[in-house]
């Protein structure tokens, strides 16, 4: 049956064609990340959980 | 009361940190329940006498409530918790709205209710991590669009201009879950608690497996990758090791998991080219699950006296370390050769546990200790309990892990010896197999056993700290600028990560894109699967029979699927053809052996073997672990249901004549009366024709015997 299936089956490019999807998919990624200026866009990003969530009201007034 | 101050609008707000001490406490609670169960079934492979001869107890129907209860409840809890505490922090928000939230909350747990008394009352869908019926698939539907409407409305109310990393790995399990969900519970109701599926036989087991598969991936994975990335950091107070590293990681997992499914059905009748993409995604898979694991332990770097130290993060580092571990070990096991030995066998179990007990269960429990005494504005009552939990949880992972590692090698091993003079197989009895790995399941029970007790220690301590603390930190005013969107201050990926729309529809385009290729073989398979004229649709009886197979979750320890393989086809028959299982409405090809496969069944034992081997099996098999079924030969099958049966299956297709359909009570009666006709010459009581244990046999007789006379001529020859 698999013969059967095989010789009917005219797909098999879409293996290639996910592999060439993905390697696009993660240069293009590589390339960006790795963009002018972008390390301190990152840096800021990265500290986002620990920055104080928001500032308490009595904190903010005493500022 | 906002200010405003040079044009920005200082708002004021407070979080719904009681919504995630709600779900925080119901992570605990079903937490162990899930963790008991696991115990109790882990106990019942060990001896069959747990099965305690009562049938809502026995391992076929606990099997399922314990993997629900611990992924849906366990996990699930413990997800909303997480995602709603970082969400509100993340965003400067308070969560969208308080209905939604509490609706979400007391649906999820109605959801788990519902499940934990219909499983054990036998009520199964049949298809493993989607066993709950059409109505609470229904009310899981409902639930997790109000969770997708309370968080996307906390996202758009947000006053944080940047979308944080973990953010997106949530956005990314909302929607891929429910794409998942919905494709894969594609249903025609028969009654209130029984429906059938649409897709059916290998086209089922495709979709199965991209939902099964993909259930591990944005269910169990990428919201606890969110987790870390958002607690790690909070825990040790530094920022994640590479920010960069994240969205590799982030875009890379989500395009590539998706397509990994079909590693669940390597060697089978599925298309041998989506077989091969199932196996390179896995492997593929592991450059962005290691990139993950590295982003997350080298936040710790630094701090390893910490580590050692701190409760939390002793959690969090071990959690991290085995899901690379599991990660590595997944794309292992979905390398063909490698997963010829693997699939069917304990070893699949070993791994699945490195990863939801050394993943899942550790993380959380990290996130409990860090959350909760935070929560409560002090300290956790013990640290010393704390590190009894986790050594006892440690030890008890270990001992699982290679109890079930070293029980499936063996038995992968002796299923596939083969006498090279004879040609015979060395072990043809499979029970030798089995017996052989028992006391393999008696060190996993004890295992459980540590993880379990590890569980109730952490409760303990857990409610103690609670209890001495003073009132929970709610009511507490914040303020924060409101975000300003007049304003378009970003470019590029950082613009990007401020619109959430266009940021979830790439997710989805990311996850669809795999989606699409992976199930294509389903959406072909009127091409590729040739019908063949012998292969006839089931009786009623057979309908009926099988229902009650699938009801005492047969498929959680039998398989329906001979591999292509020299010692299966030995051993049990001819290699199973994708035109056999056309009108398997769910697919039984199942994913474990803890007894042998049933594909061909039909024929090789008589009616009586069947009759008694259900009673007790260790009457015809010595050493068997199969529970005994006494309820089947007191319980009368439902005859009544059947002519609605037929119908619905005719609406799926499947070619029942009007007169079948018309005839389905008498047709199963006339069937019944025939094999209980021939069990009587036995002294079996011509009454039992009524009861479900006859249309059992007629189900089990009939599996596999459509193509048998092909077979056996081809045996002659």
């Amino acid at each position: 049956m698999k013969q059967i299936v095989l010789a009917g089956f005219n797909w098999t490019h879409l293996t290639n064609l996910a592999l060439l999807l993905f390697l696009g998919l993660f240069i293009s990624m590589l390339i960006w990340i790795f963009r002018k200026d972008s390390g301190r866009i990152y840096k800021k990003a990265a500290s986002l959980p620990l920055m104080n969530e928001a500032i308490k009201k009595e904190e903010h007034h005493e500022r | 009361m906002n200010q405003q101050t040079e044009g920005r609008v200082l708002e004021e707000f407070s979080y719904d940190d009681k919504i995630v001490r709600q779900f925080l406490y119901a992570t605990l609670g079903w937490g162990a329940v899930a963790l008991l169960l696991g115990v109790c079934i882990a106990f019942q492979l060990a001896s069959w006498k747990f099965n305690l001869g009562l049938e809502w107890v026995t391992f076929g129907r606990l099997r399922p409530l314990h993997t629900n209860a611990a992924i849906f409840a366990f996990c699930g809890n413990a997800i909303f918790a997480g995602v709603y505490y970082s969400t509100q922090r993340l965003c400067k928000a308070r969560l969208y709205n308080d209905t939604l939230s509490r609706f979400h909350f007391w649906g999820w747990q109605l959801i788990i209710l519902a499940a934990a008394i219909s499983l054990p009352l036998g009520y199964s869908h049949g298809k493993e991590y989607a066993e709950l019926e059409w109505p609470i698939d229904l009310a899981i539907t409902i639930v997790w669009v109000v969770f997708g409407i309370n968080f996307f409305g906390t996202l758009w109310k947000r006053r944080e201009r940047h979308i944080y990393v973990a953010l997106w790995f949530y956005i990314a399990t909302i929607i891929t879950v429910a794409i998942l969900h919905l494709v894969n519970s594609v249903e025609i109701p028969v009654s209130f608690m029984k429906s059938y599926p649409v897709w059916a036989g290998a086209q089922d087991a495709l979709i199965q497996w991209w939902y099964g598969h993909n259930a591990v991936a944005f269910f169990l994975t990428t919201p606890f990758l969110g987790l870390m990335y958002y607690f790690v950091p909070k825990a040790i107070n530094r920022p994640v090791y590479s920010y960069r590293l994240s969205i590799i990681h982030f875009w890379s997992l989500v395009f590539i998991y998706i397509w990994a499914g079909p590693h669940h059905l390597l060697y089978t009748s599925l298309p041998d080219w989506a077989q091969t993409l199932g196996m390179v995604f896995s492997i593929i898979l592991w450059a962005p699950s290691w990139g993950g694991m590295i982003n997350g332990l080298m936040t710790l770097k630094g701090a390893w006296d910490r580590v050692r130290k701190e409760p939390v993060l002793k959690f969090f580092a071990t959690s991290i370390t085995f899901y690379g571990m599991a990660t590595f070990e997944g794309p292992l096991m979905a390398i063909k050769s490698v997963n010829a030995l693997a699939h069917y066998t304990d070893w699949v179990v070993g791994h699945v546990h490195s990863g939801t007990i050394g993943w899942n269960v550790m993380i959380i429990s990290g996130i409990l200790y860090y959350l909760i005494p935070k929560m409560f504005n002090t300290k956790l009552y013990s640290d010393k309990l704390a590190n009894f939990h986790f050594w006892s949880t440690t030890v008890g992972l270990v001992l699982y892990i290679l109890s079930m590692l070293s029980a499936g090698i063996t038995q992968g091993l002796m299923w596939r010896a083969i006498d090279t003079k004879t040609g015979q197989l060395v072990y043809p009895n499979f029970v030798e197999t089995v017996t052989k790995i028992v006391p393999m399941y008696w060190v996993r029970a004890f295992g459980g056993v540590f993880i379990l007790a590890g569980f109730v220690v952490m409760i303990y301590n857990l409610y103690k700290t609670i209890k001495l603390a003073k009132k929970p930190n709610d009511g507490e005013v914040f303020t924060a600028y409101a975000l300003d969107r007049s304003k378009d201050l970003s470019k590029g990926h950082r613009k990007l990560e401020g619109l959430t729309a266009l940021f979830t529809v790439l997710t989805v385009i990311a996850v669809l894109i795999g989606s699409a290729i992976e199930i294509m073989p389903s959406i072909l398979a009127s091409k590729w699967i040739e019908k063949d004229p012998r292969v006839k649709p089931y009786t009623s009886l057979e309908i009926a029979g099988r229902d009650i197979y699938i009801r005492e979750g047969c498929y959680v320890c039998h398989s329906q699927m001979i591999r292509t393989m020299a010692h299966e086809e030995i051993r049990y028959g001819k290699a199973s053809q994708a035109s056999e299982f056309i009108y398997d409405r769910p697919f039984q090809w199942g994913s474990r052996r803890i007894g042998p496969d049933l594909q061909r069944l039909g024929g090789k034992y008589s009616d009586l073997w069947h009759y008694r081997h259900m009673y007790d099996p260790r009457e015809v098999t010595a050493g068997s672990i199969m529970p005994v079924y006494p309820w089947l030969f007191k319980k009368k099958t439902d005859l009544g249901v059947l002519t609605k049966k037929l119908s619905v299956m005719k609406a799926l297709g499947v070619p029942y004549s009007v007169e079948e359909i018309k005839n389905a009570k008498a047709d199963a009666l006339a069937q019944a009366e025939a094999i209980t006709k021939r069990l009587e010459k036995d002294g079996v009581d011509p009454k039992m024709k009524n009861k479900q244990i006859i249309a059992l046999i007629a189900y089990l007789q009939r599996l596999g015997v459509d193509l048998q006379e092909e077979l056996e001529t081809e045996e002659d020859e």
